[in-house]
């Protein structure tokens, strides 16, 4: 669709809307592909081109939202009239108390639109294909991956008088490499430059095919107490699910662990990490949230301890703090949305240990490249489980040693947060299947972690 | 045009482009979501979609488009699309579907009182119903934190393909899900439930519903005032209810049997499988006393359908027979890389998601026993009758399952001692091999099956018997 016909679409649904009350419209004008490969061939090509609509209401402290695709005027009128007549039947929410009022010009965001992405989709099967050559050369025998690239144009207006737009362009890329079905390796490349895309992609596609190759010959692992070193996609994944639990929504639904703990020390001197909405290059950024406050970077760890938590402006007055900009239109449970905070970027701050580093202390010690499928026994409390897939290494004599597999790790993130003894001091962006919020993390080394396996 | 005019002409324009198959599939949806958090509203919408989803095979390769630009023009460039980037793909192995028989058929979900002729109103009430009871039967001090979520789901779907096949279908789902935190006096329990069934409103209506949520409530509190933590030096025998049961089936025999991962197409995200080392018909995977078996035709169940989305007839799959790997969910692509025929497995969650072999409703098929009888054999052990955590490994082989209500059994019968939180951390092959009993009964958890990227959410029942016996286990858990 034409910018000025999302706009003038834009302007129309906000019109009808603000008759009724309080109003967000988000547009987002979407041509996104995927491709998917197995055994080292492309499975399929996907393409979706696709325009919509976010509409957020609020009439008397009781909200709604809908989700309009492809719209029309018609359709808008349509969409609308049955929003309100929903959100006409409710009660009013304790999650809303206002939009913002305060408009502030938007952040400028670095690299967030890299205008090649217009040409790319020719040229992606080459840069796949390339990707593929590059693991098969490090010693995969066959590769499988999912690599989706987009572009999008960005429409937010509000009742309280913002209106910003912004293009984007984003992808990501995973590989996963086998020697054979028990040895495999994953390489990761994700941005929103294009001129750097292919290089990343390939160098991912080359990790995957080492870590592959290095896996050969696992044997299983022995459950214990070991120090562990996190390749930063698992780290992403474990140390990432606690700070994203620093949102209001989860702490008030007893889904956090990190409940009453604001102002407490969880962690090391070296940890420090930020909710970061205009991160160069993330996946995360954008120059403003949906109720048009300006992004920004916002303190959740400093120096070991819960400093602060994300906000819109509703949860902020609830919680008399001030919005962090990270106010959003997401989806919850099935079927409905909610205007609530979400998280951007998490950016970790690196440490200065170099990876070999990492590896020294002569203490038991295990080195994760991947992991998926954690669990909480509780939230509240933080116990869980993930397990180790891919390369998995006993660390011998500060080198990586003997792979190992079919291992566990069965703990609690409250006790891993606290047991972080170093970090890495390159971080990379993390964006996968398993890891949903974008995290710039550095290699991470965690003490006495808890590992089980299978007891028969 | 009309929406059938529309998936006919994409289909004849895309056969004239030169495809060598093309498939258009109309899905219409509409789905109503009501949230409440401790008895106020936290979220309440409707999502309506319409669209049409593109999967061409040229050249060798799979194109996929989606659109929802209902118009002639759109379809075309769609349909264009589809193929031109099928073409792009140039697969040394050219892809091919097993050949179907063409039909021409409608099939609907029986509906008593459709939703959409309930008020926002009732819906709503029927939740803040559910709270109130919750409250004034335990008090919000032992139910400190109390998320009801009530999901209803209607859709209109038309597939047609290039052979001549078009099957039309009316869908109705209704589902919740909930989470309760129970204090106790000696702990927290969380709890999640899900629920569902296929058909209308009729299903929220049933006392049951709201009687559901305080049995679960009560467990939960039980857990927390009385659970124990307890080690075990010697292995022990279990019990497992048919939540346990179920995830089990869906988790240890229903992932690692689909097809597509035993080839190696969800190598990147959902994984591969350990029955690609196995022979499948021939090889054991567990004792004579299990048999896992998936049907979509389960009148009212969860993961109900009769035609699939390639428009192949469903019908019940018997993944292990007594013992033995018998069958893999095959859609047309897997099926036809084998040279096989599909079994009605393809299933796709709207009209902008490709198709995939995924399960219906999957379960342990029930034994002749009772409960009671294979209780009675026990001299110590488990009755582990739901879970909290779980996981498995992306081969589908080292899986882990954590008790929540769970009581200690003493010379043949369940006694008031709780345990807390037993660890079943067991092989695929560990575990079935270790069931030797299956009792009545079938009882199945809503559950949604997570797969593929983007992730497909698709819904599914869960379920087993009232109990399964599993023989001298060895207790997992965290190492001191």
């Amino acid at each position: 669709m034409e910018q000025k016909d999302v706009q003038d679409l834009v302007d129309h649904a906000l019109k009808v809307a603000s008759a009724k009350g309080d109003a967000v419209v988000q547009a987002r004008d979407v041509l996104e592909h995927q491709i998917r490969i197995s055994n080292s061939e492309i499975d399929i090509f996907k393409q979706w081109n696709y325009t919509v609509f976010d509409v957020f209401i609020a009439i008397e402290g009781k909200i709604g939202t809908t989700e309009i695709f492809s719209p029309t005027p018609k359709l808008i009128d349509e969409e609308i009239s049955r929003l309100v007549k929903l959100i006409q039947s409710l009660q009013p929410t304790p999650l809303y108390s206002g939009l913002q009022e305060d408009l502030k010009p938007p952040t400028k965001v670095d690299k967030l639109y890299d205008k090649r992405i217009r040409d790319f989709p020719n040229q992606a099967p080459d840069v796949v294909a390339a990707a593929l050559n590059a693991a098969q050369e490090a010693g995969a025998k066959r590769t499988a991956g999912s690599f989706f690239f987009s572009e999008t144009y960005n429409l937010v207006e509000t009742t309280k008088g913002f209106s910003g737009d912004y293009p984007e362009s984003a992808y990501r890329m995973t590989l996963r490499s086998f020697v054979d079905p028990e040895s495999s390796g994953q390489g990761l490349a994700v941005g929103r430059r294009i001129s750097t895309a292919e290089k990343d992609i390939v160098q991912a596609g080359q990790e995957a095919g080492e870590i592959a190759l290095q896996a050969v010959g696992g044997k299983q692992g022995k459950a214990g107490v070991y120090d562990l070193v996190l390749h930063p996609t698992v780290a992403a994944s474990i140390l990432g699910s606690l700070v994203e639990s620093a949102n209001p929504l989860l702490l008030m639904m007893g889904m956090s662990p990190l409940k009453d703990k604001l102002g407490e020390k969880l962690g090391p001197d070296s940890l420090s990490v930020w909710d970061d909405g205009r991160k160069p290059n993330g996946l995360g950024s954008a120059p403003f949230d949906v109720e048009g406050t300006p992004t920004q970077k916002s303190p959740i760890f400093q120096n070991g301890t819960l400093q602060g938590i994300i906000h819109n402006t509703s949860t902020a007055k609830m919680n008399q703090a001030k919005t962090t900009g990270n106010c959003s239109i997401a989806r919850f449970g099935i079927g409905s949305k909610m205007f609530v905070p979400s998280p951007s970027n998490l950016v970790f701050e690196p440490g200065d240990a170099s990876f070999e580093e990492l590896l020294e202390p002569n203490r038991p010690t295990i080195y994760i490249t991947s992991n998926w499928y954690l669990r909480y026994t509780s939230r509240l409390e933080g116990s869980f489980s993930t397990i180790p897939r891919d390369g998995m290494f006993l660390i011998e004599n500060g080198e990586i040693g003997q792979s190992i597999q079919k291992l566990r790790i069965s703990d609690n993130i409250l006790r891993m947060v606290a047991n972080i003894e170093a970090l890495g001091k390159s971080p990379r962006q993390i964006r996968w299947w398993e890891v949903e919020t974008p995290t710039f993390i550095p290699f991470v080394r965690i003490k006495d972690a808890k590992m089980t396996a299978a007891t028969q | 045009m009309t929406f059938h005019d529309l998936v006919q002409h994409g289909v004849q324009f895309g056969d004239a482009q030169g495809a060598d198959y093309i498939e258009l599939r109309y899905v219409q949806s509409v789905v109503e979501g009501y949230s409440t958090r401790n008895g106020e509203i936290i979220s309440a919408g409707t999502t309506e979609t319409a669209g049409i989803g593109i999967r061409a095979l040229a050249n060798g390769g799979i194109g996929f488009v989606s659109t929802a630009r209902l118009k002639k023009e759109e379809i075309e460039r769609a349909v264009k699309t589809a193929i031109g980037l099928a073409q792009t793909s140039k697969r040394k192995t050219p892809l091919v579907l097993s050949e179907e028989p063409t039909v021409q058929t409608r099939w609907e979900v029986p509906v008593k009182i459709p939703f959409a002729d309930v008020s926002s109103e009732t819906k709503l009430n029927r939740v803040f119903e559910v709270d109130k009871t919750l409250t004034s039967t335990f008090n919000s001090d032992t139910l400190p934190f109390r998320l009801v979520i009530l999901a209803l789901e209607t859709s209109k779907k038309l597939i047609t393909n290039n052979e001549g096949t078009q099957v039309e279908s009316d869908y109705s789902l209704g589902r919740y899900l909930a989470m309760l935190t129970a204090k106790g006096n000696k702990d927290i329990e969380q709890r999640m439930i899900s629920r569902g069934s296929t058909g209308g409103w009729e299903w929220f209506a049933d006392p049951q519903f709201i009687q559901n949520f305080v049995d679960e409530a009560q467990d939960a509190k039980s857990v927390a005032d009385n659970a124990k933590a307890m080690t075990f030096d010697k292995p022990v025998d279990f019990i497992v209810g048919p939540e346990v049961a179920g995830i089990i089936s869906h988790e240890n025999c229903g992932h690692p049997s689909e097809a597509d991962r035993i080839q190696g197409r969800e190598g990147m995200n959902a994984g591969e499988s350990f029955w690609m080392d196995i022979d499948v018909g021939t090889t054991r995977v567990g004792s004579p006393a299990v048999t896992v078996i998936d049907d979509p035709t389960i009148p009212k169940s969860g993961g109900f359908y009769l035609y699939d989305d390639e428009g192949v007839q469903a019908r019940p799959r018997y993944l292990i027979k007594e013992g033995i790997a018998n069958e893999m969910f095959h859609d047309r692509l897997s099926a036809g890389r084998v040279g096989v025929k599909s079994n009605g497995s393809s299933r796709a969650t709207n009209y902008n998601r490709e198709p995939i072999p995924r399960m219906a409703n999957t379960y342990i098929a029930p034994g002749d026993y009772s409960k009671e009888e294979l209780v009675e054999d026990i001299k110590f052990g488990i009755y582990m009758k739901s879970f909290t955590e779980w996981n498995i490994d992306d081969r589908r082989y080292q899986s882990k399952y954590v008790g929540s209500y769970a009581r200690l059994i003493r010379d043949g019968e369940v006694t008031d001692t709780f345990v807390r939180r037993p660890v079943l951390e067991l092989t695929s092959r560990g575990l079935f091999d270790a069931v030797d009993a299956c009792s009545k009964g079938f009882t199945a958890d809503q559950a949604i099956c997570g797969k593929s990227d983007p992730s497909q959410g698709i819904p599914v029942w869960t379920a087993g018997p009232d109990a399964m016996r599993l023989r001298a286990i060895r207790v997992g858990g965290v190492p001191t």
